[in-house]
């Protein structure tokens, strides 16, 4: 009896099922519209026909940093509404404090039919949008005429920044456009180092485990690197060694190249040898706290860091200490990240609102304002020295300011993860399939396991990848 | 039905003592709680004696930074810190802290009483009266609860979308004012009230509601109490879903501050942010605390001959 | 759980029209329940449904039916989540009911300060998951946690707790030089540290609502079985425990349902690590919508989920719903 009950019952939902689908609101691609501008717009001369006047457009930026900056950025906001001649009014919220948070709201809004105009998203989640076809390629925006960056404005931000937005899996479209950036540096206790007998930090790999190791006394809990097994740290290990994490023309993971495997067996053996420590998920900023006691010689992490690495450091045992590029076998690499902003598809009018707001807040006042304000890199290199200056100006910073200063001459050496869709589930293989592996196990093979993580990344690049025709 | 009910129910006894009497067993008892005591009270007192230190000490773990074992201040200005770090809400001319708790007050008050009445009504159908699908209904009300949420998670929120509800007091409140555990745990209660009592007050001649008003719901304080306090709690500590159904920070509730507040700058404000929990937890420690007497208040006894 | 007999009861007597006048009233009754539940559970749920039967990418790009479930099906990885699901449940229901029903029956009695100790009991409950998976983790912690520290000065060995990937059973067994074969290595230490610290939180709730139950119990039975001679452990045998049963019952259903979803607590304090030790069934689901953008297979994961706690819950309503006693 239950059994037909059921049955019936199953049927009921199914049905149901397909006719509510039906029913909710879906994002699909719409048809061009009779005329010329399609939408998105596909060419500068599109882009320049489209007529802003008295349209008074609404527009709607979602981030996801804390209130002191979303207040900062709706004074810029502010700004630009008071000086704007076609009556664009724009508006920041606050979307969420992780990116994983904005980005289910993202989604949540995409499928209901109502994206916001502008949000921040990182380069891999704007491909993931891409390819449901709900944000835009903004290089007709920027190669307007009228409305888009001069040849000098171009030159003006940092190219490399420029360039990580540029996705390879949509044929160099760009999906986003950077508003900060901070690359991955290595912190080092320089008295410790002193102690130890160096003077300068450890340029090459055998040298830096040769000091780490000495430095390390587990007995007394010090270790010589800090590790959160986190992807980023690999990469900046996989970069240095002349390596890549994605193939230049994003149609392959290459991590188990020789780089990888060296880099990886580098981190067994340094476990093995117990000359690092593993900072447990549960404990929040351990490796900043533990550097910021004296207990750990080196950590890599973001450049954004240092004003609290530097409140750390001052309200815990108080030494000197600096950051390095982090050492390399033959050219130096540094890991660069950062979200940038991507445009949602709405209409071509609200989407060249949004891309006035975005180039106004690229403009060196604004970008100097909010690099400031955050700690990340600013977007121009006209904006250096300034940046540079009010941190020298300010208390919090001080002797921080002349490392951040330093920052800006390694660029040239900056190189990004991947870019492409589905790169966040390439990050959880390697940080649960092959750094937690290795930690644990001595005598594991590195080379099998990164073989077997590259191949699974592979079928998720390939899950992916754009389907044909959009 | 005017004439108010006269039922054969006895004044509530308090506590029983339902244990052996010689003295090493009230020792042992009282060991035992004050051990399970002090296990469950750590982190609470981890997270107020923080709040009251400055971020070095919380950062290097100085369990007792103050006198006798250090010279450190209290730090009550953490709290006040905490309230400001947040920011100004423009629409009510207050700091954002202020209009979360409020908002957390109205949106929880609002979903206890929903929770309450769609409870008591559903209950009383399920138990007391013979409905012919009711077996089927109840498992399709047990069934909601099973539902894993990440699955529905995007779905409602698309809803919230189409009514028209989305940053407002209504997606905070309606789909919450109808609780599973609510239902299920009143129906148990009121399916160990005898028999014997509806009969009686069908005697006097009063209905079904009145039965449920005046006989049902006071012998059932204790569950209602429970439903209440956890509903509420409940409802003050859900952070997801406020988070992804509102815009404004006007609309948020006390648990998203918290969220946002440690994922965004927990790790550089530990201080703050174990003030800004601390300030959280109180009134439900209040609430609970009031509440306490009701669980055991509560009873049921006839003196009818059986 | 559906104690009255059919056909029993004043009810049942009197004219048709009186009955079906009753039946409306329940179905109003019942109505702003059911409303609620069926707009805002399950009409999502359908919509679910229909996710977990399309390749979905934010819409449906193609409706590809059973595939999703029976790729479910032959994922080695979602057997594995289903199992460590499964035995975090068996541990956490019965301890978890087994103290709630310890310190409720105890703060029961005329105790000094039980107002007290019942709110301190339930303090974890309460306490933000913020800071109470900030205290655990820090006393777990293998470096400079307390627990290993305390170990430390009595010379035991220091487990590395919610780091340690391997089992239980295993390690005790290698305490002793024994090497135990794969399948008998028993839950991952990870898990059995997470099991602790979810117990310490869960206990408080479990307390409450038994509380409530213990409440319901009438004083003339223990009046009159005392005078007819019965010790303590005869009147909780036989007047506590069967009187206790609806609570104990409620109680046991629904900390099954919640163990078998359990997320929150867990994933905050390990994330599913170390490697997937600990990744129950809800964080693998998570995992696949959040991270890997699968929504048609952790829709499709979701609903295997779901049927797996509605057939245990109703074998549990079958077999011990018989054994509740109402009156």
């Amino acid at each position: 009896m239950l059994r037909g009950k059921l049955r019936r019952f199953a049927t009921v939902l199914v049905g149901l099922a397909a006719i509510l689908g039906a029913c909710m609101p879906q994002a699909g691609p719409t048809p061009p519209s009779p005329g010329q501008i399609t939408n998105p717009p596909t060419t500068p001369e599109m882009v320049d026909a489209i007529d802003l006047t008295g349209k008074n457009i609404e527009v709607v930026y979602w981030h996801n940093r804390p209130q002191r900056d979303q207040e900062l950025l709706q004074s810029m906001l502010d700004e630009f509404n008071r000086t704007n001649p076609y009556g664009i009014r724009a508006r920041a919220e606050i979307a969420g404090a992780s990116y994983n948070d904005v980005y289910n709201k993202i989604n949540a809004a995409i499928q209901a039919g109502q994206p916001p105009d502008i949000a921040v998203a990182y380069q891999n989640q704007a491909a993931f949008y891409r390819a449901q076809g709900a944000v835009i390629d903004l290089t007709p925006f920027i190669q307007s005429k009228k409305y888009g960056l001069s040849e000098a404005d171009l030159k003006d931000y940092f190219p490399v920044f420029l360039e990580s937005d540029a996705n390879p899996q949509f044929k160099g479209e760009r999906l986003g456009f950077p508003t900060q950036r901070s690359v991955e540096v290595m912190y080092y206790n320089a008295d410790w180092l002193r102690q130890l007998g160096y003077t300068e930090p450890p340029r090459d790999w055998k040298t830096w485990e040769e000091v780490a190791c000495r430095a390390s006394d587990p007995a007394s809990k010090k270790y010589g690197w800090a590790f959160r097994h986190d992807a980023s740290n690999f990469a900046t290990m996989v970069f240095t060694r002349g390596g890549r994490i994605l193939s230049p023309d994003g149609s392959a993971y290459v991590f188990n190249s020789q780089a990888g495997a060296d880099a990886l067996a580098m981190i067994q053996r340094m476990f093995k040898n117990r000359c690092a420590v593993e900072i447990p998920t549960s404990e929040r900023f351990g490796e900043q706290n533990r550097f910021g006691n004296g207990e750990v010689l080196f950590v890599f992490a973001s450049s954004s860091g240092l004003p609290f690495y530097r409140e750390a450091v001052e309200k815990g045992a108080r030494f000197a200490w600096d950051i390095a590029l982090p050492p390399y076998t033959e050219k130096p690499a540094i890991n660069l990240y950062g979200a940038s902003v991507s445009v949602f598809k709405t209409t071509p009018e609200r989407e060249l609102a949004a891309w006035l707001v975005i180039k106004f807040l690229g403009e060196r006042p604004q970008t100097v304002k909010w690099a400031v304000s955050t700690g990340y890199l600013p977007v121009r290199q006209s904006a250096k020295d300034e940046v540079i200056a009010a941190f020298q100006r300010n208390p919090q910073w001080g002797p921080v300011a002349r490392s951040y200063a330093r920052i800006f001459d390694w660029l040239q050496y900056a190189m990004v993860e991947s870019p492409v869709a589905g790169y966040d589930p390439v990050r959880t293989i390697i940080d649960q399939e092959v750094m937690s592996r290795v930690i644990n196990d001595p005598n594991v093979d590195v080379k099998k396991l990164l073989d077997d993580a590259v191949a699974k990344a592979n079928e998720i690049l390939r899950e992916n990848a754009p389907k044909s025709g959009r | 039905m005017s004439k108010p009910l006269e039922l054969p129910i006895s004044r509530p006894a308090e506590v029983r003592q339902l244990l052996p009497r010689p003295p090493g067993v009230r020792l042992a008892v009282y060991l035992i709680l004050v051990a399970g005591a002090l296990v469950s009270v750590l982190p609470f007192a981890y997270m107020v004696t923080s709040s009251l230190k400055s971020y070095g000490s919380v950062i290097t773990n100085n369990l007792w930074p103050w006198w006798p074992f250090g010279n450190e201040p209290l730090q009550w200005q953490n709290y006040i810190e905490a309230i400001q770090h947040t920011g100004w809400d423009r629409q009510w001319g207050t700091w954002l802290m202020i209009r979360y708790f409020a908002n957390s007050l109205i949106v929880s008050g609002i979903i206890v009483a929903g929770v309450l009445v769609t409870s008591v009504l559903a209950a009383y159908a399920l138990a007391q009266l013979e409905l012919p699908g009711r077996e089927f209904i109840f498992l399709f009300i047990l069934a909601t609860l099973m539902v894993p949420g990440e699955l529905v998670l995007v779905p409602k929120v698309v809803m919230m979308f189409n009514f028209g509800w989305y940053n407002t007091y209504l997606a905070l409140t309606v789909p919450f004012t109808v609780s599973v555990f609510g239902i299920f745990l009143l129906r148990q209660h009121f399916l160990q009230v005898p028999r014997e009592l509806f009969d009686a007050a069908r005697i006097d001649g009063a209905g079904h509601l009145q039965y449920l008003l005046w006989v049902l719901l006071p012998l059932s304080r204790p569950a209602l109490v429970v439903i209440a306090v956890l509903n509420f709690i409940w409802a003050w500590d859900a952070f997801q879903w406020p988070l992804l159904v509102t815009r404004d920070p006007s609309m948020r509730v006390l648990a998203v501050g918290l969220q946002q507040f440690m994922v965004g700058e927990g790790g550089v404000n530990s201080h703050l942010l174990m003030a800004f929990a601390t300030m959280m937890v109180a009134p439900i420690i209040v609430l609970y605390f009031v509440a306490q007497r009701a669980f055991t208040e509560g009873f049921l006894s006839t003196g009818i001959k059986r | 759980m559906f104690g009255r007999k059919k056909g029993a009861g004043v009810l049942q007597k009197g004219p048709a029209g009186r009955r079906f006048r009753e039946y409306l009233l329940g179905y109003t009754l019942l109505a702003p329940a059911l409303v609620l539940l069926a707009v805002f559970e399950f009409f999502p749920l359908f919509y679910g449904l229909y996710i977990s039967l399309c390749n979905w990418r934010l819409g449906c790009a193609e409706f590809v039916g059973a595939e999703n479930y029976v790729r479910a099906f032959r994922d080695p990885q979602m057997w594995q989540a289903l199992l460590i699901t499964a035995t975090y449940s068996l541990m956490s229901v019965p301890v978890q009911l087994g103290l709630g029903l310890f310190f409720a029956y105890l703060l029961f009695q005329k105790v000094r300060g039980r107002e007290l100790f019942r709110l301190v009991f339930f303090l974890p409950y309460v306490t933000s998951t913020v800071a109470s998976a900030a205290v655990w983790s820090y006393l777990y912690n293998p470096d400079r946690g307390l627990i290993n520290t305390v170990l430390g000065v009595l010379g035991l060995p220091q487990p590395r707790w919610l780091a340690e990937p391997t089992g239980v059973f295993a390690l005790m067994a290698r305490a002793f030089g024994v090497e135990l074969p794969a399948w008998a290595h028993g839950p991952s230490l990870a898990l059995v540290a997470v099991f602790v610290y979810t117990t310490w939180v869960f206990v408080g709730y479990d307390v409450t609502v038994f509380l409530a139950g213990l409440g319901n119990i009438p004083t003339e039975l223990y009046d009159a079985a005392r005078v007819d001679g019965a010790g303590s452990w005869a009147l909780f045998r036989h007047i506590t425990v069967p009187l206790l049963s609806p609570t104990t019952f409620f109680l046991s259903i629904i900390t099954v349902i919640g163990t078998f979803k359990a997320f929150n607590h867990i994933y905050v304090m390990t994330m599913g690590g170390p490697g997937t030790a600990t990744t129950t069934a809800s964080i693998y689901i998570f995992r696949q919508l959040y991270e890997f953008n699968r929504y048609g297979y952790s829709a499709a994961l979701s609903f295997v989920l779901f049927s797996a706690i509605l057939v245990l819950t109703i074998l549990q309503n079958r077999f011990a719903g018989r054994r509740v006693v109402y009156e």
